[in-house]
């Protein structure tokens, strides 16, 4: 494997290590959640070498992204808490766009 | 607060780093005659490109350091192809010819990969005949062919183009060069 690819594959382990800190200090979903996103993206350079087309890897991220904004909704905490998760969600509906009209 | 910064930091340079490292140039097996001319186009993100020159035969290959390209995005470039060879053959040789597609393909098999293929017909008016019999004729002078495909095993995307004699009439010996040049075009691999 070349040396760029483990360059980029190491990209994502600073958003891991924050997710075991996370987990560490007790915000266990919040944790759960960057671990997932840190593992898809590293999950992603390994099979792109493999041959899996990259194009579904982004919008999963976003995906991730979109459930983890969810997931701290709370009942009663008012309109802007979905600010976060409607953007993504618009960027998610705006690249998915993108690459079937592409 | 610093610790997701300096994580973001850190997630940043591996990303500048990865798309500032050199590429494999993608190359042919075999340059034949052709002379070759070989530089790095652009450092970030980092494009290598190779030109092979035979006097009417052209191959250019550049090696992009790229995550992932679709192939319609290829595609969607080379669509405007035609209208960018007609201008550079009358801007730089004062040529008149029309461009014209002839095929394109998505899912071309090249070199181990799905590719994408374009290829165009050079199309020359030329006056055959003496006076005043002599009559204009559209003849296809050369093929143009844009090929792209991503090396999924070095995180590059390989862009090539080529230019091959297809009118023998006047100068046979360009049957050998188109030879030469298919050649050429049909070794170039990612490395």
């Amino acid at each position: 494997m070349d040396v760029s690819i483990l360059v980029l594959a190491s990209a994502s382990v600073p958003f891991g290590l924050i997710a075991l800190h996370d987990i560490a200090s007790g915000e266990a979903r919040k944790g759960a959640f960057g671990a997932a996103s840190a593992a898809w993206s590293l999950s992603g350079v390994l099979l792109v070498y493999l041959g899996v087309p990259g194009l579904i890897f982004f919008p999963g991220l976003l995906l991730i992204m979109i459930a983890s904004s969810l997931s701290r909704v709370r009942r009663g905490g008012g309109a802007l808490q979905y600010a976060r998760p409607s953007a993504l969600a618009a960027v998610l509906a705006l690249v998915t766009i993108g690459l079937v009209m592409l | 607060m610093a610790v997701v910064v300096s994580a973001y930091g850190c997630a940043l340079l591996c990303y500048c780093t990865f798309f500032a490292m050199p590429v494999t140039p993608a190359e042919p097996l075999d340059a034949l005659s052709f002379s070759i001319e070989d530089r790095v186009y652009s450092y970030f993100p980092r494009i290598h490109e190779t030109i092979y020159t035979n006097g009417k035969a052209f191959v250019g290959v550049a090696t992009i350091r790229t995550i992932s390209a679709p192939s319609s995005a290829f595609s969607a470039a080379f669509e405007r192809l035609d209208g960018y060879a007609e201008d550079y053959a009358r801007e730089q040789y004062g040529i008149e010819v029309d461009v014209v597609p002839e095929s394109n393909e998505t899912g071309y098999e090249f070199s181990g990969h799905d590719a994408v293929r374009h290829t165009y017909a050079v199309v020359k008016a030329i006056t055959v005949g003496y006076p005043p019999f002599e009559t204009t004729l559209d003849v296809r002078v050369a093929e143009i062919g844009a090929m792209a495909w991503f090396c999924n095993v070095d995180f590059e995307a390989v862009v090539m183009f080529y230019v091959a004699p297809t009118y023998f009439v006047d100068e046979p010996d360009l049957q050998q060069l188109r030879i030469e040049t298919v050649m050429i075009v049909e070794g170039v691999a990612c490395h």
